[in-house]
């Protein structure tokens, strides 16, 4: 169904780059901003080498891939990475937040886009300061948030919670072997993420509002990130990270949906999986 | 291809493009016996059984005149009751035509019983019961929401229903005035 969407969209070199919106005239984001990041300066300056990518048209709005690369070469770390649709009715789509010092991260995900729509990345560095690259997505009008779940809810609800944790590229010559420290992980999460917005054809009222809301990575003891996510997180969500092994042989997941349930399971990594 | 016959190629070029024809035209698109029920926003017929289609240039003479109530079918999903704390909520800004009602999520192929009870309801307010007041019913460009709706007023018994299908996208292109619309509230149980 969907080729490509996510693979290796870490990996890719040959990125489709968005153009960059102009600066003045941004009348959602600066309604939105103070909401976010109250009176914190952004700078656009990008001593974080922020690449933001995404295509500048969607082929699905449901799930369109979006990927946030960020590298500090002057010896600060990567606290936080925050993706911001502005056309979403909720406009934060997603919070990383690293525990682990790390200069460089490497993150990627499938996302709804409401409709076309600025994106914006806000990376925020181990001394506080904020810095933001931004694109633009156009979209196909589906009006994704409230389009119906493609999944039958008695299914969804059968595997609710289910994850497959796997490393792309693994065992190939372009990709990771057990040997190399740095590696990228794909998480996928089985879930409807109900947006709130979508029509139930048979009560003829509004599907409430169930997704996936909290997410935390352990590698052994280490606490890897966490994750705050909303409605923009695609159907049956799928995270890929790169992040670097301390040698424990676990990754654990944790996750929770905005009715409370939780969700955990431990994968062994460096099995070749 | 004879490198020699240019002219020959352009012509029939010429004739392909003309075969081909251009995008679909809204005679492409029938009109069904029933409601539309999904897909939404895609191309619409060019009639509604029983209504009237205006172009914009009829629509705005009609809202020159001031005696016919427009109403605006644009769906608005309501905020989820159970956000978790904090979370950031917006709700688009909606630009309507000037005096006009917008009663969101009307247009859905089937209604809930409650809601077709509140369509009907504001109908008969709007139009101090008077099924003969002329109606206009409009949403955006290439969306069946206001196609449905003004087929739902023709079911409710109102005498003369304009189907206005290219909406505000067709009202804001010709540069007439549009004003901050708020939705009218669904509070049935």
């Amino acid at each position: 169904m969907r080729n490509c969407a996510l693979s290796g969209l870490i990996f890719a070199a040959a990125a489709l780059l968005a153009p960059a919106t102009s600066v003045a005239g941004e009348p959602v984001w600066e309604e939105i901003k103070p909401a976010i990041f109250g009176d914190r300066a952004i700078h656009r300056s990008n001593p974080a080498n922020i690449v933001l990518t995404t295509p500048y048209r969607s082929e699905d709005d449901r799930e369109v891939p979006v990927a946030v690369n960020a590298r500090f070469n002057d010896g600060r770390t990567v606290r936080a990475v925050t993706i911001v649709i502005d056309e979403n009715p909720m406009p934060v789509s997603v919070v990383f937040r690293f525990d682990q010092p790390r200069n460089s991260i490497a993150v990627a995900t499938r996302m709804r886009f409401n409709g076309p729509s600025p994106i914006r990345t806000i990376v925020e560095a181990s001394d506080g300061k904020l810095y933001m690259s931004e694109g633009y997505v156009k979209t196909s009008g589906l009006g994704a948030c409230a389009s119906p779940p493609v999944n039958n809810p008695k299914e969804a609800l059968a595997s609710l919670g289910e994850m497959e944790l796997t490393h792309p590229g693994a065992g190939t010559s372009r990709g990771q072997n057990i040997s190399s420290l740095k590696q990228t992980a794909r998480l996928a999460i089985r879930h409807p993420n109900l947006t709130g917005l979508q029509m139930d054809q048979i009560t003829l009222q509004h599907i409430p509002a169930r997704y996936i809301s909290n997410i935390e990575v352990r590698q052994g003891e280490e606490r890897l990130f966490t994750i705050e996510s909303g409605i923009a997180l695609s159907e049956n969500p799928e995270i890929e990270f790169d992040y670097s092994l301390n040698g424990s042989g676990t990754l654990s997941v944790y996750a929770r949906d905005t009715d409370g349930t939780e969700f955990r399971h431990d994968f062994p990594i460096g099995t070749g999986s | 291809m004879h490198g020699s016959r240019i002219v020959g190629f352009l012509a029939t070029a010429a004739l392909c493009l003309a075969i081909s024809g251009g995008p679909a035209s809204a005679e492409d698109v029938a009109e069904p016996s029933d409601y539309k029920h999904d897909n939404y926003r895609s191309p619409v017929p060019a009639t509604l059984s029983g209504g009237t289609v205006v172009s914009t240039e009829q629509a705005h003479e009609i809202w020159q005149r001031g005696d016919t109530l427009f109403i605006d079918v644009l769906p608005l999903a309501p905020k989820p009751a159970n956000l978790p704390e904090g979370t950031i909520w917006r709700q688009k800004k909606r630009e309507d035509i000037p005096g006009s009602v917008w009663l969101p999520n009307v247009g859905y192929g089937r209604l809930h019983p409650a809601m077709d009870q509140w369509f009907r309801d504001h109908l008969e307010r709007l139009t101090a019961g008077d099924r003969s007041k002329p109606v206009l019913i409009y949403c955006l460009i290439d969306c069946w929401m206001s196609w449905n709706a003004a087929k739902r007023a023709l079911e409710y018994g109102y005498a003369e229903v304009y189907w206005y299908p290219d909406g505000t996208d067709g009202w804001t292109f010709e540069g007439h005035p549009v004003e901050e619309r708020s939705p009218e509230v669904f509070d049935r149980p």
